[in-house]
């Protein structure tokens, strides 16, 4: 390992000495601390910094809001934490063109009390803090309820300005609303988990705010009910913006948001309630006692699966289930659990580094060996001395 | 030799599906463009394990492989520019799966566009991407491609209805990208093949998602005197709040060309017209609708039709869908161009574009995806006029310029193929190009895959290599006219 004193020094002859700290438990990822944290001014002072890193065999994780660190497997080696949360400016917004430019810096909630001044949104509804970044969120790929309605990350991100693995700036995508000239890299770096690039900046596709919306929920006798109502109120055009089943005891539930004009919420909350029936409506709030729970899975299985995987799980499981999305997210209390889920083809979203040390978060099975091995090619060609996250990503990229 | 690569092609797919006399190759050897480029082979594969084993073959003997849909692209794609082998998936026509509880299909390459719609609609299900000529374009192409169509506004492109791929590399493998469940994890390589343009592999099965068809749909036709105020419409309908469905304009040109075969109803004299559709429940069209009609009259539109039944819808966009037929009879040829501007810059471009065609004595006719911002100037001439070809394309590369310089892309659906790769250095960075060149050389592409497409190059398309040269020599002069 290099010696820290010589990690900070070099590096403050890169960049201006005040943006340069000796590593701290803040910065830590999976429990591992940096020897630096450098928190660059610009994209330029970054480049250098990760240039640097390339030259020395450094490794960089890139880090946000700290919002969420438990993404990925644990990195084989971190030496600097780049801090890219000076780079948070809006740096074009053009509502007429519905797209926004902004740094990889600025956090979900600036992001929204830009647009929302303008009557818009970014189609961004993660289940995680205001304070979290646009970088990081689409390193880690985070997606919320309204992907059934609005698409993920990867659906509205039309631009991205990077640092590849060997210092270049790069652009991939453009700042219009439909582009097709060159490969579409943004799809590429979207949930790299900072293995192939550093995202600097982005620009999205914006929508005008709903004029209307409205939150429901409905008691349902088994999930395969619950899982019917929501196939069936997409089938009818109905106005959801999210549709979440999950179950508390014995009871399953399914929470409904509707989005659009006055009349058409208005219309499809009628039909929503004709289709529960007569088992009413929810009141209260959802049970969201699952978040004390510190591991996170992901199950994907096709929607039509869905039921009679939700009907499996333990009476006691804390799950949130996107039935047309065919995904589960389940909060676990304990490693003990995971085996049988990881059997399903489960991959840990998050987990404490004592449950993630040893394993691949991804799951036992690598991707097939041919994809795997494309994986591998990419990364050796945009991170060719490996200094971007390593070890973090599928296969142990 | 070449006896030996269609000896081996044979041996690998079969002596029916190997094509290589001179009559047969010059069918392949243009698409929708102006460009021309001739095989040395052409392979028609049936299934994914032959398009492997002829990739291998292609391989063995060091000539490229292109693979070619419906041949209907607008930039070259399909044209083998270096020649060597041109992959057909016509025959890989087939509807592998349709799922309809999980709204999805599995297609193979060669399935045209609009029969996945058509298989799925007894399900109340379609296929989103619509580009003009989903009758006869392949979904293959679509991946390709990327290709959009008027609803992309709404919907997006295809890359965000394709939900896994089934590929052939360049070395002859064949790997599964994706799949029918979401989250698989590993780097999107789904969505970075969707649009490579046939450069990084060859897709051999496509995952599609099918979304339901909308409860009801409205269409509007707004007539306008002049095209600025038509295309300061545009903006003002997004700034109303409304994101429709579709958002399509058609100039004066355009119109004087459909009406005679149309029957349109189109006024001689206006100077443009809006075609919108919104789509949703009937409450929120019917309210959309109002919003659109009011922000067009205060805009000046001057007449709005409104269609509600199908067949009321139908006969609006027949005009649109009619227009490029009807363009074919105004010049013996057409040069169709595909750039994309900030939707708010629409007016201004508009304006240059006009002024420019203007100064060149091209004719032009506008119609195109407004709502996108994303432009298609058709330039008409003849091309039998000596100096005509190289004029309009002169005036297609400053019309480009209009664009790039407006902060838009040199393509939003038709790709960059041969025809524009010479303009990517205008909007991406030496060191951007770089970076694709690296993911291109991580597919193991080289130049074995479509060659001469997207990447900046000194060589012209069409400009024959050795290997073309003999063949051309054997069909003589005569034959290629």
């Amino acid at each position: 390992m290099v010696h820290q004193v010589t990690v900070l020094t070099e590096l403050q002859s890169i960049i201006s000495a005040e943006d340069v700290r000796p590593g701290s438990d803040e910065f830590a990822v999976d429990g591992i601390a940096p020897q630096a944290v450098v928190r660059p001014a610009t994209v330029e002072a970054a480049a250098a910094v990760i240039g640097h890193a390339n030259a020395t065999r450094l490794a960089v994780i890139p880090i946000g809001g700290k919002q969420r660190r438990g993404p990925g497997n644990v990195p084989t080696r971190y030496d600097i934490a780049l801090d890219v949360t000076a780079l948070h400016a809006v740096v074009e917004y053009e509502p007429g063109d519905l797209t926004i430019t902004c740094g990889a810096g600025i956090t979900l909630g600036d992001l929204r009390k830009a647009t929302a001044a303008a009557g818009q949104m970014v189609a961004f509804d993660p289940e995680i803090a205001d304070e979290a970044t646009v970088g990081g969120v689409l390193a880690a790929d985070l997606w919320g309820p309204s992907r059934v309605s609005l698409g993920g990350p990867r659906d509205f991100t039309i631009g991205l300005r990077v640092i590849t693995g060997d210092g270049l700036i790069t652009r991939a995508g453009g700042r219009v609303v439909k582009n097709v000239a060159g490969y579409d890299l943004c799809k590429l770096y979207v949930g790299s988990l900072g293995t192939l690039v550093v995202i600097t900046e982005a620009t999205f596709k914006v929508q005008p705010l709903p004029k209307a919306t409205r939150d429901l929920a409905f008691t349902a006798g088994s999930a395969a009910e619950a899982c019917g109502i929501a196939s069936e109120s997409l089938m009818r055009g109905l106005s959801l913006r999210s549709v979440v089943v999950t179950r508390a005891d014995e009871r399953w539930r399914l929470d409904i948001t509707l989005a659009g004009s006055e009349a058409a919420v208005e219309r499809s909350a009628r039909e929503l309630a004709s289709l529960a029936g007569d088992r009413g409506q929810e009141t209260g709030d959802r049970d969201e006692r699952a978040d004390e729970r510190p591991i996170g899975v992901r199950i994907s299985a096709l929607p039509s699966e869905l039921p009679s995987l939700l009907e499996g799980l333990p009476t006691d499981a804390r799950f949130l289930a996107y039935p047309t999305l065919g995904v589960v997210r389940m909060r676990l209390r304990d490693e003990g659990e995971l085996p049988p889920l990881v059997a399903m083809g489960a991959l840990i979203e998050d987990a404490p580094p004592e449950v993630k040390r040893g394993i691949d978060v991804f799951g036992p099975e690598p991707p097939s060996s041919a994809a795997g091995g494309l994986m591998r090619s990419i990364k050796a060609q945009l991170d060719p001395n490996g200094v971007l996250s390593p070890g973090r990503f599928v296969g142990r990229l | 030799m070449a006896a030996s690569l269609i000896k081996d092609l044979q041996s690998a797919i079969g002596v029916k599906y190997v094509l290589h006399a001179p009559e047969d190759l010059l069918v392949y050897e243009y698409d929708a463009t102006i460009e021309r480029g001739l095989p040395e082979a052409v392979v028609l594969p049936e299934t994914t394990e032959e398009v492997a084993a002829a990739v291998r073959v292609a391989k063995r003997h060091g000539v490229p492989v292109t693979a070619r849909g419906a041949g209907t692209g607008l930039s070259g794609g399909a044209i083998p520019c270096e020649g060597g082998i041109v992959l057909v998936t016509a025959r890989m026509d087939r509807i592998l799966k349709l799922d309809p509880a999980n709204r999805l299909a599995v297609v193979q390459p060669g399935v045209i566009n609009l029969d996945v719609s058509r298989a799925a609609a007894p399900h109340g299900l379609y296929f989103a991407p619509d580009p003009s000529s989903q009758k006869a374009c392949s979904i293959g192409g679509n991946v390709a491609q990327n290709a959009g169509g008027p609803h992309t506004l709404r919907y997006g492109s295809t890359v965000n209805h394709v939900l896994g791929l089934e590929i052939v590399t360049p070395d002859g493998d064949i790997v599964t990208l994706g799949g029918e469940t979401l989250g698989v994890p590993g780097y999107d390589l789904t969505g970075l093949v969707v649009g490579s343009e046939g450069t990084l592999a060859i897709v051999t099965a496509v995952v599609v998602r099918l979304l339901p068809r909308a409860p009801a749909t409205i269409t509007l036709l707004a007539v306008f005197d002049e095209v600025r105020e038509a295309s300061e419409a545009v903006s003002a309908i997004i700034a109303a709040g409304v994101l429709p469905a579709a958002l399509e304009m058609i100039d004066d040109k355009t119109m004087q060309a459909v009406e005679p075969f149309v029957n349109a109803g189109y006024p001689p004299d206006a100077g443009a017209a809006l075609l919108i559709e919104v789509e949703g429940l009937e409450e929120e069209t019917s309210e959309q609708a109002e919003a659109v009609r009011a922000t067009c009259e205060a805009s000046g539109a001057r007449e709005i039709r409104i269609g509600m039944s199908p067949e009321e819808r139908e006969k609006l966009w027949a005009g649109r869908k009619g227009a490029l037929g009807a363009l074919g009879r105004l010049a013996p040829s057409y040069y169709i161009l595909d750039g994309v501007v900030p939707r708010t810059r629409l007016p201004d471009v508009l304006s240059g574009i006009y002024e420019a065609c203007e100064r060149y004595d091209i004719p032009v006719a506008n119609v195109f995806h407004a709502g996108d911002g994303n432009l298609h100037p058709n330039l008409m001439f003849d091309d039998r006029v000596p100096g005509a070809s190289e004029r309009v394309l002169e005036l297609g590369e400053e019309i480009m310029r209009l664009c790039v310089d407006a902060g838009g892309s040199i393509t939003g659906e038709h790709g960059v193929g041969s025809e524009k790769r010479n303009y990517m250095s205008w909007i991406f960075s030496d060191d951007d190009l770089t970076v694709m060149a690296r993911v291109k050389s991580a597919f193991g592409a080289d130049e074995r895959f479509n060659p001469g497409k997207i990447f900046p190059t000194s060589k012209g398309c069409g400009e024959v290599s050795s290997r073309m040269k003999a063949a051309i020599a054997r069909i003589g002069p005569d034959a290629y006219v």
